[in-house]
C-alpha cells in the first residue's frame, strides 16, 4: 500500500512538463509558418500593416495628413493646422503613429521572411511570399526616409531589446531598399495573382525603384525603370474619373494601390481595412451633405490653377453644395474667382476623389463612416510623368518628353503641352511639377515632389490664395520629428533640425 | 403552523428514544462561578449531544452507564460516568495551553500555539452582521492588515476585494488566493459574490511567509482560507436563519435649484448686455427643478433566507445547506438574487479509510449597469450627477422629458436608461470535491483529493430606442458569455514522528491544477422593434463580428512542510513548495519557494509555567519567499493576433490573416516577495487578555511591467519582470474579556494596522513614471494624475496646488490660456512658469493606517456588538466634485461668476484651461465610521422550545466622521493599486437596518 502511495505521489511531482504549455488557440504561437494558409495568413498581415495598427492608420488619413496637408495642396485646420502652419511638436499623435504603424508593418514583414523558409511550401511560392515581404518592407522604409530622413534600419524580427542603435543615414537605407527590391523583383509576376489579387506585381516593385530612382535623382535608373513598366502593357484609363469609382480597384492604370472593403460589418475585424471616416467627403446626415471632417480642404489656389475645361477639375471637384439651412452654395466656377461673397461661403474647395459609397442616399453617415475607396502608390500616369521628368533633366525638351506629358494631359481634355507655349529645360520642370499637381491632388505625391525640385519653401510659402498670407516654412520642414518618446528610450536616437 | 408540526415531530421523536432513559440537568460554571454558555455536551459513542443555555443549564436524556463529556473551548474537558444521579452541576477548568483555536493553515490545521507565522482567524460567531453581499465584507473592520475595501460602493452582486498588507505589485491584481475547503480558487470565480456566507464557519487570514509559502507562486498578496460549515455534534441538528432590512441611500450631492440657476444664467446675460435665456414664465415652469438623484434612487431592500440540516452518525457527517438572497439597490432596477445549495459528506469506512465530497452550487442573477469610471453615456452615475436640474423629468403626459429647446445643451434624461434598459446578468457556480484518505498508522495518512469547478456566465443586454444610447443605432444588444473550468487534483503525506519530547510534523505533496476559460460576445444594432430585447439578434441590421477567446492556465505543484515542536516551547517550521506554470517563460518554468520560521512559547518554560499573570508568551519569526504568478496568458510565446490584420485583397471582402500580438519573453517569471516578519503573543490572567504584535518587512522584486520600448522594434510595449517595491509595517491585535460577572460581560476586539509603502525601483532606472489616466475633463495637457516615483507610495497622486480664482479684467501671466473665474495655481519652483515641474505630491490613495475596534456587551439575554473601522493618512481624487461642483450642484448657485465674485468656487466647466489634478479635488479622507451596531436577545430554550432562537437587530454603516466630502471616504472606482482612490461615478453608499432571526432545532 505504501508503495502505491508513494508511486502516485511522485507520479504527481515529476508528471512531465509537457502538460503545462499552453494552450494557445485564441492567439495562436507564431513561431514557425507551417502550411500556406498560415503563410497566407501572415501575408495577409502584413498588408494589413499598409493601413496601420491605430485609426485612422498608415495608408489610411494618416497618410494625407502627413503628404497633403504640409504642401499647397490642402489646409489643415483644428489640430491639423500645425502641419499647414509647421507648428509640429515633437508628440504629434499622427507623426507618432504612423512612424509606429510604419515599423509595425515592417515586424509584420520580417516575421515573414525569416519564418517562411520552415514553411511546407513549393520553393517557388516561398520566393515569391518572400519577395511580397521584402516589398513592404522597402515600402516601409521608403516612406520612413521620405518622412523622417535618417531612421533606424531593422532586418531581422528578432532584435535585442537593450541594444540602442542609432539612425541609420538615408544613403544606407536606400541602399538596403534597392538591395531588397533587387532580390524581390525576380520573384515577382507580371500577372495578378489570382489567389491574393491585389499583392505586388512586378510593375510595382518596378514602380518603387522607380520611386526611388526619381527621389535620389537617379535620372538614366527613372528612364530606364519606366521602360520595363511600360513594356509591362499598362495605360491609362480613358475617362480620368474612372479610376476613382468605388470597386474598379484592379485596371490598367493602377500599378500598386492600398485596398479597403467599404463594409467594416462583414468578415472584417479590422475598422481600418474597410477604409477611415474622414477621407470620404459626401457624408450625409439625413438631411443634407456636409462636409465630412474638413480636415481636407483643399487650397483655392490649388482649384483656381486648373483649367476650366479640365475634366479634373470638372469631374473631380465639388463645385457646390446645400448646405444645412437649404441654400446652395455655389456654383463655384473661377467666373467667381474674385466674387468675395462666394469666398466668404466657400472658402476652401473639396475633392471628391474619396467618394463616401452612400452619399446622398439619406443613410445617416455618422455611423457607417466607412468608404472603401482605393488609396493609389502607383498608377501609370506617374511613370509618363517621371519619364517624362527624367528625360528633361537628362537632356531638355524634346517631342518625346511632350508626347509623356500630353497622354496624360489630352486624357484630361487639355491640349498638347507645346501648344500653351515654349518651354526651356526650366520651364519644362515647373510644367511638369504643375501637371503632377492636378493630376495627383490628394494622392499623396506633391510632397515629395517640392522638395526633389527644391520648391518646398517657396510654394508652400505662398500656398493661400491671399498674397499677404504667407507660412512661415523653413526647409528642416522637409522632415517630420522624431517622436519624443524614440529619443526617450534611446539616447542614440538625434532629432530633425526644427524640432 | 410549519413549525408547530415539525416541533411536534422532533418532541416525538425525543420521546420515543427516551425510552427506558433518565434526563439529567445541571450548571456549568467557570473557576469563577460564571456560567459557561454553549458547552458542548454530548454521550461518548453516541449522536446525543446538546448545548448549554446562557445560564449554562442543560438538560440531556442518558442512560446509566452512559459516558457525558463537557467540552468548551479553552477549557479542559470532562467526562463523567452516568450511575443514578439526576443533577450533574459542572466547574470547568480554563485551560491556557489548550486555550486553543484550530487555525487552517494550507493542507491542514494547525494548533494556535504551535503556530510560528502571522494568522488570524475569524469563526461565524464574530462575522459583520448585517446585509453582506459579499464574502469579503464578512471579516470588515476584524483583522488587523486586511484591507477591505469596494469598488462598487453598496452595488448589489458586487463582491469587495481584501488587500493584506499593502499593495505589492504594481501590474494590477493584489488579490489574496482564495481556498475554500482546501481549494485553490482561481480568480476568474466569483467566489466573493457566488458564495452564501450563511455556509461559511470561519475564515483564516494567512499574512506571512511562514503561513504563506505552501501556496509559492500564488501566495504573495496572503491567503484568505474559508472553510464552510459541518456536522459538529453528535446528533441532528436543522439551522435556520432569515434577515431582511432596508437600504436607505446615503445623498451624496443637493442638486441646485433650477430657477435660481436660470436666474444666475439670466443675471449674467444682462451683465454682458445681452437678452435673457430664460422667460419668466419658463423660470416659473421650471421651479426647484429636477434632482436627478431623487429620480433615479429609491430604498432598497435585502431578504436573505438560510436553512442548514446537519447530522453525525458514528462514522459519517453530512450536512446541506439552502440559502436564497435578495438584494434590491438604491438605484432602481439594481437587482441581485442568488439561490445556493451545497453539500457535505464524509464517512470513515473502517479505521483506516475515510472519504469526504461535497458539492456547492449557486445560481444568481443580477440586473447591473455600468459604474465604471469614464465619461460615457452608459455610466449611469455618472449620469445622474451631471445631468442639468432645468428640464423634468417626466412630461405631463408622462413620457420623459427632455431638455429646454431654447438652451443648448448635451444633456439627455438619464432615467430611460436605468428604467427602460434591459441588464441580466446570469451565472451558475459548482464546485465539487471528492477526497480519499488512508490511515496506515496513528502517525502516517494519505490524501488525495480531488475538485472540479464549473462557472457559467451569460449576460445579455439590450438598450431600446428611448435610451439615447440605443435611439442613435435603433436599438443596441450585447450577448456574451463565458465559461470557466478548474480542474484540481492533489495528493498528500502526513507523517508525526515522536522521538521523546520531540515531536516533528511532515507534510510532502504534489498538485496540479488547470484552468480553462471560453468566453463569446457579440453586438448587435438597428432592429425593427424594440420588442426582441437580446433575444433575437438576428433581427438587426449589423451585427458585429463575432468575439471569442480561450484561455487555460496549468500549474503542477510540489509542496513540503516539517513542523518541529520540542517540548512545546521551541517551535521550527520549514516550508518550500515548488510551482511550475504554463503561464511561466520557457526559461523560468518553475519556481521555489522556501520559507523558514521559528517560535519559542516562552510561557512553557519553567519561569513562567506557574505565572497567574503570564499564560502567554510567544515570540517568532520568519523569513520567506513567494510570488505572485499573474500573468496575462501565453505572454512568454510569441503570439499572433488577428486585431488589425484584415486585408481587403479584391477590394470588395477583408481576408483575416494574422500579426505578432506580442514580443515573446521566455523570461517571464512570478513578481517574487521576500518577507520578514517578527511576532509577538502575550495573554494575560488566563488569556482574558490576548495581544498579538507583528513587524513586517517585505519587499516584491521583479514586478511584472508592460514597459514601453523602442517602436522599431514594431511594438510598443514588452512584458517584463523589472522594478520593486517594499511594504513594511506593523500590526496590533487585542482581544480582552473586559468585563466578565453573572449578567454582565464585555468583550472587546481592536485590531489597527500601520502600512508604509514604497516604490524601490522603477524600469529603466525612472525617477518616476506618469501613468496613463485621463478623467476627460480639465487638464487634458496635464493628463496623469498618479505617478510611480522612487521612494514615494505607489497610487500617488500629484498635481498644483490651488492659488485663487482668476477675477474679470486679469490674465494670468504664467497661464496665458487662464479666462477669469477658473484657478491659478502656485508656481512651486518659482522659475514664472506652470508648468510639469509645477505638480507636487499630493498624497496617495493607499491608508497608512486601518483600524477596526469591535465591542460586545451581554447583559442577561441581551448582547449589543458595535464595530467601528477606520482609515487613515491618505487621500482621494474627488473627481465627481471636480467635474460637476460649478455645474448643477447645489454648489454652483454661488459658483463665480461676472456678478459673484467673491466665492472659491469656479465658473461653470471652469477646468476647461486648467487642470482638475489639484488640491482643491484631493483631498484627505481619513474616516471613522460606525459600520454595524446589533442589538440582539437570546431566548432561553425553555420559553420558546427552541434552541440557539435569537433575534437580531442591525444597523450598518450609520455614520461616518470625516473631513473628507465626496460620496464615501472608503470607495475608490478601482481596484487597480497604482490608481487607488479615485472617487468616481461609484454606486453610492446606503445605511442598511435590518432584522434577523436565528434559530435551531
Amino acid at each position: 500500500m505504501k508503495k502505491i502511495i508513494i508511486l502516485i505521489i511522485s507520479l504527481l511531482v515529476v508528471s512531465c512538463t509537457q502538460y503545462l504549455e499552453e494552450d494557445l488557440l485564441t492567439n495562436p504561437s507564431l513561431n514557425g509558418l507551417t502550411t500556406e494558409d498560415d503563410v497566407k495568413a501572415s501575408l495577409t498581415g502584413a498588408y494589413a500593416g499598409l493601413l496601420g495598427s491605430s485609426d485612422p492608420g498608415y495608408y489610411g488619413r494618416n497618410f494625407l495628413y502627413l503628404r497633403e496637408v504640409p504642401t499647397d495642396n490642402l489646409f489643415g485646420t483644428g489640430a491639423r493646422k500645425d502641419f499647414d502652419n509647421f507648428t509640429l511638436g515633437t508628440s504629434n499623435t499622427i507623426v507618432v503613429n504612423t512612424y509606429n504603424d510604419i515599423y509595425a508593418m515592417i515586424l509584420k514583414a520580417n516575421l515573414l521572411i525569416d519564418n517562411v523558409d520552415g514553411a511546407n511550401i513549393d520553393e517557388g511560392l516561398k520566393k515569391w511570399y518572400k519577395a511580397q515581404a521584402q516589398f513592404l518592407v522597402a515600402l516601409g522604409y521608403s516612406d520612413l526616409t521620405s518622412l523622417f530622413g535618417p531612421v533606424v534600419l531593422i532586418t531581422s524580427s528578432v532584435n535585442d531589446i537593450e541594444d540602442k542603435p542609432s539612425r541609420s543615414s538615408v544613403e544606407d537605407v536606400e541602399q538596403h531598399i534597392l538591395t531588397l527590391l533587387e532580390e524581390a523583383i525576380p520573384n515577382l509576376e507580371k500577372e495578378e495573382s489570382e489567389d491574393l489579387p491585389g499583392t505586388a506585381t512586378l510593375g510595382a516593385g518596378y514602380a518603387l525603384k522607380m520611386k526611388l530612382h526619381l527621389k535620389r535623382k537617379e535620372w538614366e535608373k527613372v528612364d530606364e525603370t519606366a521602360d520595363l513598366i511600360t513594356q509591362l502593357g499598362y495605360n491609362l484609363l480613358q475617362n480620368v474619373e474612372d479610376l476613382y469609382v468605388i470597386g474598379n480597384s484592379f485596371n490598367s492604370e493602377i500599378i500598386f494601390s492600398v485596398k479597403t472593403t467599404g463594409d467594416p460589418y462583414g468578415k472584417s475585424l479590422n475598422a481600418l481595412a474597410a477604409g477611415s471616416t474622414d477621407i470620404a467627403q459626401h457624408q450625409y446626415d439625413g438631411q443634407n451633405d456636409y462636409w465630412g471632417f474638413g480636415t481636407f480642404r483643399g487650397e483655392l489656389k490649388v482649384y483656381y490653377s486648373y483649367d476650366p475645361s479640365d475634366e479634373r477639375f470638372i469631374k473631380l471637384f465639388r463645385h457646390s453644395f446645400i448646405d444645412r439651412k437649404g441654400k446652395t452654395v455655389g456654383p463655384k466656377t473661377l467666373d467667381n474667382k474674385n466674387n468675395p461673397a462666394v469666398n466668404k461661403s466657400l472658402p476652401y474647395i473639396y475633392s471628391e476623389k474619396y467618394p463616401h459609397p452612400l452619399a446622398g442616399t439619406e443613410t445617416d453617415l455618422r455611423t457607417d463612416i466607412y468608404h472603401g475607396s482605393t488609396l493609389f502608390v502607383s498608377r501609370y500616369a506617374e511613370v509618363l510623368l517621371a519619364k517624362a521628368e527624367a528625360l528633361n533633366e537628362i537632356s531638355g525638351p524634346s517631342a518625346e518628353v511632350y508626347n509623356l506629358i500630353n497622354e496624360v494631359r489630352n486624357r484630361a481634355n487639355l491640349p498638347n503641352l507645346e501648344t500653351t507655349g515654349s518651354f526651356d529645360q526650366a520651364s519644362l520642370r515647373d510644367a511638369i511639377l504643375q501637371e503632377r499637381q492636378w493630376e495627383f491632388f490628394m494622392e499623396g505625391y506633391r510632397r515629395d515632389d517640392l522638395i526633389r525640385q527644391g520648391t518646398f519653401v517657396e510654394k508652400i510659402k505662398y500656398s493661400h490664395l491671399k498674397s499677404s498670407d504667407v507660412i512661415n516654412v523653413q526647409e528642416c520642414h522637409q522632415l517630420f520629428p522624431i517622436p519624443e518618446i524614440e529619443r526617450s528610450l534611446n539616447t542614440n536616437i538625434t532629432q530633425n533640425d526644427c524640432y | 403552523m410549519k413549525i408547530k408540526l415539525t416541533i411536534y415531530f422532533v418532541l416525538c421523536l425525543t420521546t420515543l428514544a427516551s425510552w427506558s432513559q433518565i434526563s439529567i440537568t445541571g450548571t456549568i460554571l467557570d473557576e469563577s462561578n460564571n456560567p459557561l454558555p454553549g458547552v458542548n455536551i454530548i454521550v461518548k459513542g453516541s449522536n446525543i449531544g446538546t448545548n448549554s443555555d446562557f445560564d449554562g443549564k442543560y438538560e440531556i436524556s442518558v442512560e446509566q452507564g452512559q459516558i457525558l463529556e463537557f467540552s468548551y473551548m479553552g477549557f479542559m474537558s470532562q467526562t463523567i460516568i452516568i450511575s443514578n444521579q439526576t443533577t450533574i452541576n459542572i466547574t470547568l477548568i480554563e485551560d491556557s495551553t489548550k486555550l486553543d483555536e484550530v487555525v487552517v493553515v494550507g493542507y491542514g490545521t494547525a494548533k494556535k500555539s504551535d503556530l510560528t507565522g502571522s494568522v488570524k482567524s475569524i469563526t461565524s460567531d464574530d462575522f459583520v452582521e448585517g446585509n453582506n453581499n459579499s464574502v469579503q465584507g464578512l471579516i470588515r473592520g476584524k483583522v488587523a492588515g486586511a484591507r477591505v475595501t469596494s469598488s462598487s460602493g453598496a452595488e448589489p452582486g458586487a463582491a469587495a476585494t481584501i488587500q493584506i498588507r499593502g499593495a505589492n505589485s504594481i501590474s494590477g491584481n493584489n488579490n489574496p488566493l482564495y481556498v475554500v475547503d482546501g481549494v485553490p480558487v482561481p480568480d476568474s470565480f466569483s467566489l466573493g459574490t457566488d458564495m452564501n456566507p450563511n455556509d461559511i464557519a470561519s475564515i483564516d487570514v494567512l499574512k506571512d511567509a511562514s503561513a504563506t509559502a505552501i501556496y509559492g507562486s500564488r501566495a504573495a498578496n496572503g491567503l484568505v482560507m474559508i472553510t464552510t460549515k459541518r456536522a459538529k455534534n453528535e446528533k441532528t441538528r436543522v439551522t435556520f436563519s432569515a434577515a431582511s432590512g432596508i437600504k436607505v441611500l446615503v445623498k451624496p450631492v443637493e442638486y441646485a435649484s433650477g430657477s435660481v440657476m436660470a436666474t444666475i444664467d439670466n443675471q449674467i446675460q444682462e451683465e454682458l448686455g445681452n437678452e435673457p435665456i430664460y422667460s419668466e414664465e419658463q423660470i416659473a415652469e421650471i421651479g426647484d427643478g429636477t434632482d436627478w438623484i431623487d429620480e433615479g434612487t429609491r430604498t432598497g431592500m435585502f431578504t436573505d433566507y438560510a436553512v442548514g440540516l446537519y447530522s453525525r452518525g458514528d462514522s459519517s457527517t453530512f450536512n446541506v445547506n439552502m440559502g436564497y438572497y435578495k438584494d434590491e439597490g438604491v438605484i432602481k432596477n439594481s437587482e441581485y438574487n442568488r439561490l445556493t445549495l451545497s453539500a457535505n459528506y464524509s464517512k470513515n469506512f473502517n479505521d483506516k479509510f475515510f472519504m469526504d465530497g461535497s458539492i456547492r452550487i449557486s445560481h444568481s442573477k443580477n440586473n447591473t449597469f455600468s459604474f465604471s469610471e469614464g465619461n460615457g453615456r452608459e455610466n449611469v452615475m455618472g449620469r445622474l450627477l451631471n445631468t442639468s436640474p432645468l428640464f423634468p423629468a417626466y412630461n405631463d403626459d408622462g413620457s420623459y422629458g427632455v431638455p429646454l429647446d431654447n438652451v443648448a445643451t448635451f444633456d439627455e434624461n438619464p432615467l430611460p436608461a436605468i428604467l427602460e434598459s434591459t441588464n441580466d446578468l446570469r451565472r451558475t457556480s459548482m464546485y465539487s470535491t471528492v477526497g480519499l484518505g488512508y490511515k496506515f498508522n496513528k502517525n502516517l495518512d494519505v490524501k488525495v483529493n480531488s475538485a472540479f469547478l464549473l462557472q457559467d456566465s451569460f449576460s445579455g443586454t439590450y438598450l431600446p430606442r428611448v435610451v439615447p444610447a440605443g435611439g442613435l443605432v435603433g436599438g443596441y444588444a450585447e450577448v456574451s458569455h463565458r465559461d470557466v473550468r478548474d480542474v484540481l487534483l492533489e495528493a498528500f503525506l502526513n507523517y508525526n514522528l515522536d522521538i521523546k519530547k520531540n515531536n516533528t510534523k511532515f507534510l510532502l505533496g504534489a498538485s496540479m491544477q488547470n484552468n480553462f476559460n471560453d468566453q463569446y460576445r457579440t453586438i448587435a444594432k438597428g432592429f425593427n422593434s424594440d420588442a426582441y430585447l437580446y433575444h433575437n439578434l438576428g433581427a438587426a441590421n449589423i451585427i458585429d463580428p463575432l468575439y471569442s477567446n480561450y484561455v487555460t492556465t496549468k500549474r503542477q505543484s510540489a509542496f513540503f512542510r516539517m513542523n518541529n515542536n520540542y517540548d512545546s516551547r521551541y517551535l521550527l517550521t520549514a516550508t518550500v513548495r515548488m510551482d511550475a506554470s504554463s503561464r511561466f517563460g520557457e526559461n523560468n518554468k518553475t519556481g521555489v519557494f522556501p520559507s523558514v520560521a521559528f517560535g519559542w512559547n516562552a510561557s512553557n518554560e519553567n519561569f513562567l509555567k506557574d505565572s497567574n499573570v503570564i499564560s502567554n508568551l510567544k515570540i517568532r519569526g520568519s523569513y520567506g519567499l513567494t510570488g505572485n504568478d499573474r500573468i496575462p496568458a501565453g505572454r512568454s510565446n510569441a503570439l499572433s493576433e488577428t486585431t488589425w490584420s484584415t486585408y481587403a485583397w479584391s477590394g470588395t471582402n477583408g481576408s483575416v490573416g494574422f500579426s505578432p500580438l506580442n514580443l515573446p519573453n521566455p523570461d517571464l517569471k512570478w513578481e517574487t516577495t521576500k518577507q520578514y516578519n517578527i511576532g509577538f503573543e502575550l495573554g494575560l490572567i488566563k488569556n482574558r487578555v490576548q495581544i498579538e504584535f507583528d513587524y513586517y518587512d517585505k519587499t516584491t522584486d521583479d514586478l511584472l511591467f508592460q514597459r514601453d520600448i523602442s517602436r522599431y522594434l514594431g511594438k510598443k510595449t514588452f512584458l517584463q519582470n523589472i522594478g520593486s517595491v517594499k511594504n513594511t509595517g506593523l500590526e496590533f491585535n487585542i482581544d480582552a474579556r473586559v468585563i466578565r460577572t453573572n449578567k454582565f460581560r464585555w468583550n472587546l476586539n481592536y485590531n489597527v494596522a500601520y502600512n508604509e509603502n514604497e516604490v524601490l525601483e522603477l524600469p529603466e532606472g525612472a525617477e518616476s513614471l506618469a501613468l496613463d489616466d485621463n478623467i476627460g475633463v480639465g487638464g487634458s495637457n496635464y493628463p496623469g494624475y498618479h505617478k510611480l516615483q522612487v521612494g514615494k507610495p505607489i497610487s500617488s497622486f500629484y498635481g498644483f496646488e490651488v492659488d485663487r480664482l482668476l477675477q474679470a479684467g486679469e490674465s494670468s501671466v504664467m497661464q496665458p490660456d487662464l479666462i477669469p473665474g477658473e484657478y491659478t495655481f502656485k508656481d512651486q519652483n518659482g522659475d514664472g512658469k506652470i508648468n510639469e515641474e509645477d505638480r507636487v505630491s499630493l498624497g496617495s490613495g493607499l491608508p497608512k493606517v486601518t483600524m477596526g475596534l469591535t465591542n460586545t456587551f451581554q447583559y442577561n439575554n441581551f448582547s449589543l456588538d458595535m464595530t467601528f473601522t477606520g482609515a487613515f493618512d491618505y487621500v482621494l481624487f474627488n473627481v465627481n466634485k471636480a467635474k460637476n461642483e460649478s455645474r448643477w450642484w447645489k454648489s454652483a448657485e454661488n459658483r463665480w461668476t461676472p456678478i459673484n465674485t467673491d466665492t472659491d468656487i469656479p465658473k461653470q466647466n471652469g477646468w476647461a484651461n486648467s487642470s482638475v489634478s489639484n488640491d482643491r479635488f484631493i483631498n484627505n479622507a481619513s474616516f471613522v465610521r460606525i459600520q454595524n451596531v446589533t442589538l440582539s436577545y437570546r431566548f432561553k430554550k425553555d420559553v420558546i422550545g427552541l434552541q440557539n432562537f435569537r433575534v437580531a437587530m442591525t444597523g450598518e454603516n450609520l455614520h461616518v466622521f470625516t473631513d473628507y466630502d465626496g460620496f464615501d471616504p472608503e470607495l475608490s472606482s478601482t481596484n487597480n493599486p497604482t490608481k487607488a482612490g479615485l472617487d468616481w461615478n461609484i454606486y453610492p453608499q446606503n445605511r442598511v437596518f435590518s432584522l434577523k432571526i436565528n434559530a435551531e432545532f
